[in-house]
């Protein structure tokens, strides 16, 4: 049995450098043997993943895996199901900014099994997306979304910081989802699983840059 | 010669034979192109027609094609497998394929693309894997062939069948899931119109 320190979320992770050391090396090894058939190594297993993310948890079939993160395992493992909530604990940065934003699911939902419930949710959840792409990209999602998503978007996040983003609003709910999008999207890496490997803290995801002319661009997403 | 005979002598004697219902297991097939086993079941109240499933075992990972969903309660329930070593899980997947496609001439669309592309197969059908830039490519090369195609001499109703779906296509690339529709099933087209 294996005991990774991480979610299957580690699945759209592209830093190669944590993947031993937060699943182990022997879970490592066990996924490049099990996906032998396209990947050499560590880094030909993860660019397969992140370009085909709904295909992984079919070659995971009997993986058994314990430790802390055990029902997230189970379920991917068994169901191909990853849940669509949010990850991150985001430091709070006070704003009354609304974004007329609607993504309320995590990119870690990627990885799910797109059956009819998995598309409703999609579908209800994270409308704003199907804005910007008819359907969703079942190959290389993060090259797709890195063209897809609107740049003004972007540079609020990177003007702003992503936890700023992260405690805006969309209604009644704050952005956490989107702060996720929006730092993967930046960095090919997320953010809770950099926030266990301590590579973002507080400080870098909360910054401040002095980038106020591309703030202007976001207007229009920003509500009132 | 009953059913069974004929998957086993297509299959071949190192398939082996199992009379009882497939292991859990992913689908070669999407799901809504499985038939319930409820509505499987009154036909097998009529005789003694067999359900067939054709598993293949890739060290841990099974995948299963048949097109009932598992399993029949009241059915005899054949189910021939095959191991195949790890890092086989190409051949092993595309020999389920050639038996769905060739056997059963099941429509490539039915295909489920999440057992495409974990076998790495999707070179082989794109369209199914919906891989943008293989999608791009191929309407771009069916736009080359139809404008080095004389116009105005072929007069039949495929040519004109043709022509008003790639209009349509051109306008509105939603209309490519109902055309994809058309071709998963093309009775459900002649039940609008007969």
């Amino acid at each position: 049995m294996y005991r990774p320190s991480t979610d299957p979320c580690i699945f759209l992770h592209g830093e190669a450098e944590d993947w031993p050391r937060l699943l182990g090396e022997d879970l490592v090894k066990e996924l490049i043997k099990r996906f032998r058939h396209v990947a050499r190594d560590l880094d030909d297993f993860i660019k397969y993943a992140l370009e085909n993310p709904q295909a992984v948890y079919v070659g995971l079939a009997g993986l058994k895996v314990g430790g802390r993160f055990r029902q997230d395992w189970a379920a991917y493992v068994g169901l191909g199901y990853v849940s669509p909530n949010y990850r991150t604990q985001w430091p709070f940065v006070e704003n009354g900014v609304e974004l007329d934003v609607r993504i309320q699911v995590s990119p870690c939902f990627l990885l799910s099994r797109l059956d009819r419930e998995v598309v409703y949710i999609w579908r209800n959840r994270a409308a704003t997306i199907f804005k910007w792409v008819s359907q969703l990209p079942r190959h290389k999602p993060l090259e797709v979304f890195r063209r897809a998503f609107p740049l003004e978007l972007r540079e609020l996040a990177r003007s702003r910081g992503y936890a700023w983003v992260a405690w805006t609003r969309w209604r009644d709910r704050r952005n956490k989802h989107l702060a996720e999008w929006l730092y993967w999207l930046d960095t090919g890496r997320l953010p809770h699983i950099d926030y266990l490997v301590r590579r973002c803290g507080a400080a870098s995801c909360t910054k401040i840059g002095g980038a106020e002319s591309l703030y202007k661009l976001a207007g229009s997403y920003v509500v009132g | 010669m009953s059913l069974v005979s004929q998957v086993r002598e297509r299959l071949g004697v190192e398939w082996e034979l199992v009379w009882r219902p497939p292991p859990p297991g992913v689908f070669l097939l999407k799901e809504e192109y499985l038939t319930k086993a409820e509505a499987v079941e009154n036909i097998c109240a009529r005789g003694d027609t067999p359900v067939v499933y054709i598993v293949v075992y890739i060290g841990d990972v099974v995948v299963v094609y048949g097109r009932v969903k598992p399993a029949p309660a009241k059915c005899p329930v054949a189910t021939f497998s095959k191991k195949f070593p790890v890092g086989k899980a190409r051949e092993a997947v595309r020999a389920l394929i050639d038996y769905a496609l060739e056997v059963d001439k099941i429509p490539v669309f039915q295909l489920n693309p999440d057992v495409l592309r974990y076998a790495d197969l999707c070179h082989l059908f794109p369209l199914v894997c919906d891989d943008p830039v293989e999608v791009i490519s191929h309407v771009k090369k069916s736009r080359e062939v139809s404008v080095r195609r004389p116009k105005g001499q072929a007069g039949d109703v495929f040519t004109l069948l043709v022509q008003v779906l790639k209009e349509k296509v051109d306008l509105d690339p939603a209309y490519l899931e109902i055309v994809k529709k058309v071709v998963e099933d093309p009775e459900r087209l002649r039940a609008c119109y007969v």
